[in-house]
């Protein structure tokens, strides 16, 4: 078994997922439930939560996984190295799965203004992978010994501050800058500014990855 | 012989706490080495390290075997089932006793110990491999003890390697080679493992300067301690 494998193995064994997934379920059919729902400006939204969600999930499944069974299943599964690119195989698992269900659903059950074309699911697409990278990323970095409720508080004020600069700043406000760009793109185009943004929230999910493996090999 | 790990020149370190500066260490097919030391001195960090739950700051780990690893102080997640667990490290194959058959959190702590060696020493289909136990005997019954001894001391014939730490001479095994970490930043213990008790057994008293497993045969046979410290 992959260790990515291992990790959900032992996450599904328990109740920490029920939580984010419940709430991401409840907050997705929340933001369509009333009119109007622009496609670009709604996945804009769920956007921003996938990343929220996707940090919460990673987190759950850094807390579930005592410190014994982490460093077996790392040797088991070749080591530190191989661990890593386990821990990014699971955080874009759960960018793809959340994507898939911000995706499908609003489609799926007509509640858009207008029905959304392929251009439109591609950017919507693209844009929900990046923000769950970023929060993903940022679950791995504020897993133990970090308390929950102090990880819980860094990721919330993160997110809260991107979409806040998001108007200042742009593209480069990460997961807030991702949806603002989105929500001005073009019907049915993946907009150049939306393309930057996109860029630039996968350089703060690699980067946020990379500090979390420096963390690791600092503590020891 | 042949080296089936080697550090070269690795720094162990926590955090800020630099532990081993520029160690290096070879272990070879068929040895059994005893890594000992005062608590603190970097023993479990080292194993972390040689094992690769954990990257070297600084130098390099090599392996020529694959690693099979169990930390010390083992806790599993409490809804985990023990099934499940043999599963995700696949030795799914391997029948538990039954009462090792249960949810984690409803096994003490040496029967989790039992579990993780049961479910990490599976006989794998590669025979050659680098043990890598940091005290292992902690917690397990004496016959426990003694059928993993006997299983290593297998795996050392068989040509694998094993490298353990055994602070509480617990193992009746005898390395063929013991490296010695020095101290760390608690004050260091009796080289030998031994600890100055005051013993009591009805109106009986007696004061040693023993072994700790000379003191655990104290212990069954009717004695009690009044105070404990070190040997020196």
């Amino acid at each position: 078994m992959s260790f990515a494998g291992a990790l959900l193995g032992l996450v599904l064994s328990s109740r920490r997922v029920l939580a984010p997934v419940t709430l991401l379920i409840f907050a997705v059919v929340g933001v369509y439930l009333y009119r109007p729902n622009p496609v670009q400006g709604s996945f804009g939204v769920t956007a921003v939560m996938t990343a929220f969600f996707c940090a919460w999930l990673v987190a759950a499944v850094e807390r579930e996984v005592t410190p014994a069974a982490g460093a077996i299943l790392t040797v088991l599964n070749g080591g530190a190295v191989a661990a890593w690119r386990g821990r990014l195989a699971l955080v874009s698992f759960f960018a793809l799965v959340m994507t898939a269900f911000c995706l499908v659903w609003p489609t799926a059950t007509g509640a858009f203004d207008r029905s959304p074309g392929p251009g439109d699911l591609l950017a919507a697409a693209l844009a929900h992978l990046a923000c769950g990278a970023v929060g993903g990323a940022l679950g791995l970095v504020l897993g133990p010994p970090l308390r929950t409720a102090t990880a819980f508080a860094i990721v919330l004020a993160a997110l809260i501050a991107s979409i806040a600069v998001a108007r200042p700043l742009e593209v480069v406000a990460g997961p807030g800058g991702v949806a603002r760009a989105l929500s001005h793109t073009p019907n049915g185009a993946v907009s150049g500014p939306l393309v930057v943004a996109l860029a630039v929230a996968a350089g703060e999910a690699a980067l946020l990855g990379y500090g979390a493996r420096m963390q690791a090999r600092w503590r020891g | 012989m042949d080296a089936l790990l080697w550090a070269d020149g690795v720094t162990v370190a926590r955090g800020r706490t630099i532990l081993l500066q520029d160690f290096s260490m070879r272990l070879a097919a068929g040895e059994l080495v005893h890594l000992r030391g005062a608590n603190g001195c970097g023993k479990s960090s080292l194993m972390r390290l040689l094992a690769g739950v954990v990257e070297p700051r600084r130098g390099s780990v090599g392996r020529a075997a694959g690693c099979l690893y169990v930390p010390e102080r083992v806790a599993l997640p409490e809804s985990l089932t023990a099934s499940r667990w043999m599963r995700i490290c696949g030795a799914a194959g391997t029948r538990l006793p039954g009462e090792l058959d249960r949810r984690c959190g409803a096994l003490s702590n040496g029967q989790q110990q039992r579990l993780v060696l049961t479910a990490v020493l599976e006989d794998r289909a590669v025979s050659r491999r680098v043990y890598l136990l940091d005290e292992p005997w902690a917690g397990l019954d004496a016959e426990a003890r003694a059928s993993l001894d006997t299983r290593l001391t297998q795996a050392v014939d068989d040509g694998s390697a094993v490298a353990y730490t055994d602070h509480g001479h617990e193992t009746a095994l005898a390395p063929s080679r013991t490296i010695d970490l020095g101290g760390g930043d608690s004050e260091p213990g009796d080289p030998d493992g031994r600890v100055r008790v005051e013993l009591r057994r009805g109106a009986e008293r007696t004061q040693v300067v023993i072994r700790d497993r000379e003191l655990a045969g104290r212990l069954s046979d009717g004695w009690q301690i009044e105070h404990i410290g070190p040997a020196r």
